[in-house]
């Protein structure tokens, strides 16, 4: 497959593992209408940047952090550590095609959602690069 | 009895009334059950249908880029009180789009539905 469907199969295995189930965090991808409605991350993988070579790329995961709106940040902050634990400086090589390599994790602050305000969304972002073979 | 309860009970003998120029149309909504990071595709629930009486008022065709038919269709907003929630209506056999209501105002709707052609 191609570099971004590689770049997919590497990010989409962390969510898929049981360590991460196991977390009962409900995670969806983007362009995916989720019917959770107190608590869960959603993740959007943005390749924007270009890599080392034609195979590679490089850019960021933002995982939008939802929690119940009017309760304080430490659900939120727990969350951004968990998603931490499994991405800030990790390296994936699931699609066996190439290697994602992770940076560190920062978290943006939180704001009630436009769309449903009985929720308060936070945005953890991390920068990626994916190396493919030349 | 109250307006809004008239105004329903004469919209639904309306109808009636107009016989065969209302026709059965199935509203249908995909349910999703999840998404798997494995496959990473969405695990598909199925299909569910929402039989309803609806007018189709007028049709147009545009062919300047694409061929696309539009139709105006009416019906008792007690039938379907939220499009949004469907994906696509089911005409003579024929799977429409849904577009913006037009017209909702909390007795009748009038939805723009357009399909390839």
């Amino acid at each position: 497959m191609g570099k971004f469907n590689d770049l997919l199969t590497d990010i989409f295995s962390v969510f898929d593992s049981a360590a991460w189930v196991a977390e009962s965090i409900a995670t969806h991808p983007s362009n995916y209408i989720s019917s959770s409605s107190t608590e869960y991350v959603r993740i959007t993988i943005i390749p924007a940047g270009g890599g080392i070579n034609p195979q590679s790329a490089a850019g960021h995961l933002i995982a939008d952090i939802f929690t119940p709106a009017g309760e304080g940040p430490t659900r939120t902050f727990a969350i951004a550590d968990i998603l931490d634990t499994y991405l800030a400086n990790q390296v994936l090589t699931t699609s066996g095609s190439g290697t994602t390599q992770f940076q560190d994790g920062a978290l943006g602050s939180d704001k009630v959602d436009e769309d449903n305000p009985s929720l308060s969304r936070a945005t953890y972002s991390i920068s990626f690069n994916y190396f493919g073979a030349n | 009895m109250g307006y809004s309860t008239l105004i329903s009970k004469s919209l639904k003998k309306a109808f009636i009334a107009v016989q065969d120029l209302a026709q059965d149309v199935t509203f249908q909504k995909r349910t999703v059950s999840d998404f798997s990071f494995g496959t990473k595709q969405v695990v598909d629930g199925g299909t569910v249908g929402t039989v309803v009486k609806a007018i189709p008022v007028a049709t147009k065709k545009k062919s300047s880029k694409r061929n696309i038919k539009r139709q105006e269709l009416m019906f008792k907003h007690a039938d379907v009180p939220d499009v949004t929630l469907y994906d696509s209506v089911v005409i003579s056999g024929v799977a429409w789009k849904l577009g913006a209501p037009i017209v909702s105002d909390g007795f009748i709707v009038l939805l723009e539905v357009y399909t390839e052609i």
